[in-house]
């Protein structure tokens, strides 16, 4: 199976009820392509930010989201179920934010 | 006439129409022409009122009455604190207030002719809602600020629940729960504040904490700023808080979620000030609230491309442009604060634009799931002709305004020095587009399925007209930008006084 055949497999499994005989539609497979192009672009012109703390790290972490990108892909379906209804969900990543935000602080001061 | 009787009025009235519409409800024609009439107030009262400040209780500070004669051994610091609520009302407040009131009036005029019975405890919701804004941007006291923020998330759970959607109570519940996380902890930064300031006007803080009267790296401020971004994150929908707030715009009727698209901008550039005001003296709360909204634009517009309902898209879309309002608070400086509050005055009028132009095809066919639509610019063209012209505006296409905005925005990453945010922001607004050609092409273009019923025959003129004076705006504030700029840049330099930096690294 080749990647975008994979790529399918792995839209209908989340965008249909039954992945066997779901149908996805065109536009669907489209711009779900161009969202996860997008994605790997954006992240990838994000990290070069981190040239301002050193530009050997931006490297670093360049190579790796590109390694990552290249053996975790697609993303956008994988976002996409992170981003349902779900109050457990949502409340992990609540408390996970609140969290990060008192670490970064208390490094940010000492 | 003092004239700076109406800066309080702008809180007031609104909030007296809320409660006292509840209290009619029932009385059809008197609700519809209470309402009316203080809908049309809404943007009128920005235009009457005087620039100045309202002390509430008439408790001036010492320096700018007599008592400073009678009081002795006072010190002109001392003598400059506010001891009442304050509200500043200048250029830039305006301006909000105004493009507030027309979106105000707009979703009054709306509701009263989309529904067949007028009711006053939905209109008490709008009202309630336009009242807590406006306080938010007039505010110069922080707990006042908290306590109209909470009065709007309340006020939000139930334009949700009075929506009548499928699983509107299950969103509202939800809703809740997250605030009820987030509000706490929101108030606990104002409380460190409190407890190391020992005052709650934001500008006696500023002053305490930017003056030798106490040491900027205490750890409690580092915490105060965690805490309020935080509360900051939950109030405009900037992640974690995208989710949820995409739901509740989702389950909202269209004219209430046009009012709930603006507590998220109002409050994003509120609270953005505050932080900055009190924290931006500190490089690292910048450099957070920069991450965060580079992650909401990022997010926003890619989980708009994959959502299947439009208002579910627009929603996104809405938390995507947050981020570059965001980016304009966290670059810190006069012109990208000015580009960050001009793209918010932008954003209350497209998004609202979005919401009422695609509620027309919720009006007609009862369903915003765009697998089930098709074929409908033969029905209603002149809708569909409004529709994709506030997708442009939105997408920053010229000579609409947001073109303006984004472009400022870009300008203020560049002398800032950092080129891939203005990259970024030229890259998803090209996505933004093309989010919004999917969803016009499905519902507008493509063959209409077979299965679809056209519910209703004509779109009320008033929503048309409502659609027609966003796009005057839209296009007015595109071709001359220094209509709004100038204004929104006085208030940006107010905001950022000049101020030592405390580095992060």
């Amino acid at each position: 199976m080749n990647m975008y055949d994979q790529f399918v497999e792995k839209l209908k499994n989340t965008f249909t009820h039954d992945a066997e005989s779901g149908i996805v539609s065109g536009v669907e497979t489209s711009s779900l392509l161009a969202a996860e192009l997008v994605l790997m672009a954006s992240v990838i012109i994000a990290a070069m930010t981190i040239r301002f703390v050193s530009p050997y790290l931006m490297l670093i972490v360049v190579v790796a989201l590109l390694l990552l990108f290249t053996y975790t892909t697609p993303l956008m379906t994988k976002l996409y179920k992170e981003h349902s209804d779900s109050l457990s969900n949502m409340t992990f990543y609540v408390v996970m934010t609140l969290a990060i935000l008192a670490i970064i602080f208390y490094w940010g001061q000492l | 006439m003092d004239m700076s009787l109406f800066i309080p009025l702008m809180v007031i009235v609104p909030l007296t129409c809320a409660i006292f519409l509840n209290l009619i409800h029932g009385f059809d024609k008197l609700t519809k022409l209470v309402s009316v009439i203080v809908a049309i107030a809404l943007p009128i009262m920005p235009l009457c009122a005087a620039y100045g400040f309202h002390y509430f209780g008439g408790y001036q500070p010492i320096a700018t009455n007599n008592l400073g004669a009678i009081i002795p051994n006072l010190t002109a610091q001392l003598a400059a604190f506010h001891p009442a609520i304050t509200y500043a009302f200048g250029q830039g407040q305006q301006v909000l207030i105004f493009l507030l009131g027309i979106v105000g009036m707009s979703a009054v005029f709306t509701s009263i002719v989309e529904t067949k019975k007028v009711s006053g405890v939905y209109l008490y919701l709008l009202f309630m809602l336009t009242a807590a804004m406006s306080a938010l941007i007039l505010t110069d006291d922080i707990f006042n600020l908290y306590v109209f923020f909470e009065i709007a998330a309340l006020v939000q759970v139930g334009i949700v629940l009075v929506s009548r959607i499928k699983n509107n109570y299950e969103t509202a519940l939800k809703y809740m729960i997250l605030g009820g996380i987030a509000g706490p902890f929101l108030l606990l930064g104002i409380a460190f504040l409190l407890g190391i300031t020992g005052n709650v006007n934001i500008t006696d803080i500023v002053t305490v904490l930017h003056s030798n009267l106490n040491n900027m790296l205490n750890p409690v401020i580092y915490l105060s700023c965690a805490m309020i971004i935080f509360g900051w994150l939950y109030a405009s929908g900037l992640p974690p808080f995208n989710a949820i707030k995409s739901d509740v715009y989702s389950k909202g009727l269209p004219n209430g979620a046009m009012l709930l698209q603006s507590f998220s901008v109002v409050s994003c550039i509120a609270i953005g000030m505050v932080i900055l005001r009190i924290f931006g003296i500190l490089e690292l709360s910048r450099t957070v609230i920069l991450a965060i909204s580079v992650i909401a634009m990022i997010l926003g517009i890619c989980m708009a491309m994959v959502q299947t309902d439009f208002k579910r898209v627009i929603a996104y879309l809405a938390v995507g442009e947050l981020g570059y309002i965001g980016v304009g608070i966290g670059l810190g400086t006069i012109y990208s604060l000015t580009a960050g509050l001009f793209q918010a005055a932008n954003e209350l009028i497209i998004t609202s634009f979005l919401f009422i132009g695609f509620g027309t095809i919720l009006y007609k066919t009862k369903t915003s799931d765009i697998k089930k639509l098709g074929g409908l610019l033969p029905k209603m063209p002149f809708a569909g002709l409004l529709v994709i012209l506030a997708g442009f505006a939105m997408s920053g296409v010229p000579p609409f305004n947001a073109f303006q905005s984004k472009f400022m925005l870009c300008q203020a990453a560049l002398t800032q020095g950092i080129p891939e945010l203005a990259v970024l922001m030229i890259i998803l607004s090209i996505v933004t587009f093309l989010a919004f050609l999917k969803i016009f092409y499905m519902v507008f273009l493509r063959p209409m399925p077979d299965d679809l019923e056209i519910v209703e025959n004509k779109v009320p003129k008033t929503t048309i007209g409502v659609m027609v004076l966003f796009l005057i705006i839209c296009l007015a504030v595109g071709i001359a930008p220094d209509l709004i700029v100038g204004r929104l840049g006085a208030l940006a330099t107010h905001v950022l006084a000049t101020t030592p930096l405390i580095p992060f690294l």
